[in-house]
């Protein structure tokens, strides 16, 4: 019984932890941080980075497709796809985005 | 209580409309003039005036509502709240920034923040204001004042909120 509740118990921790990777979004162009901008996984808004283009995200370990929407000329709302790979790692991951 | 004053004044303009474009003239057979009413302490009165009265009236009261309603009453709010973090912070290096509107905001060196916003009457700081920033060197701090009211507001009243202290994301920078 004990074996069963452990097994049981290793299992969820397994399938649902998840892991808060911390991510910095860059213009690789102008090296500008890509500051207060929504950040999509999945189609599902996850948050906004802040000043300094920086955002935690909380998910499973894996690969993952993002967007990221930011103002591009004459203030037009523009959106740019790329991929993040959460690995829980602690360190601050620079993302580093060819924007138009 | 303005729509209600609206209300009445588009009542009282459509029947004052009405009654004007119904109205008959009755000519006095012996003198030839339009017939009118001889009111005691208001004078004389041609009939078609009390549709006229209430057409200004009606337009009388919309534009009293108008000018009530325009520009929209605004408040003054008040919203409070603290950022923590284990570090030794100097909280005035952050930016605290509120989406959409540009309120008065500050931080003082102990981690309280105030935002200062003047808030269309009938309309709540979570109506307007979608999130809250606080960015710094070391770390961030986000809120979303609609979706963690429940959670984040410590205290409130009709015009003001008190957050707990929100702690602040601290980035671990690669070197």
């Amino acid at each position: 019984m004990r074996k069963i509740i452990f097994i049981v118990f290793l299992s969820l921790l397994l399938v649902s932890v998840a892991y808060a990777d911390q991510f910095q979004m860059v213009d690789k162009n102008t090296g500008a941080y890509i500051a207060y901008a929504p950040v999509y996984v999945s189609e599902s808004l996850i948050g906004h980075t802040d000043k300094y283009g920086r955002i935690t995200i909380n998910l499973t370990r894996g690969e993952y497709r993002c967007k990221v929407e930011y103002r591009g000329e004459h203030k037009r709302v523009k959106i740019k796809k790329f991929k993040i790979n959460i690995t829980d790692s602690i360190e601050l991951k620079v993302v580093y985005l060819d924007l138009d | 209580m303005l729509l209600i004053i609206y209300g009445i004044s588009t009542l009282t303009i459509i029947l004052g409309f009405i009654a004007l474009l119904t109205q008959k003239i009755y000519i006095d057979t012996d003198t030839k003039q339009l017939t009118q009413i001889d009111i005691p302490m208001v004078g004389k009165m041609k009939t078609n005036y009390p549709a006229l009265i209430f057409l200004f009236l009606g337009i009388f009261l919309a534009v009293y509502a108008f000018s009530r309603s325009f520009p929209p009453q605004k408040n003054e709010w008040v919203i409070t709240g603290s950022f923590e973090s284990g570090k030794n912070i100097n909280w005035q290096d952050g930016t605290l920034t509120v989406f959409p509107a540009d309120f008065e905001c500050e931080v003082f060196p102990n981690g309280r923040f105030e935002i200062e916003a003047k808030i269309e009457e009938g309309k709540t700081f979570e109506d307007v204001i979608q999130r809250i920033d606080y960015s710094h060197p070391l770390g961030s701090a986000q809120i979303c004042p609609k979706k963690q009211r429940e959670t984040l507001v410590k205290h409130e009243t009709e015009n003001s909120r008190e957050y707990k202290p929100v702690p602040i994301q601290v980035y671990k920078i690669d070197k």
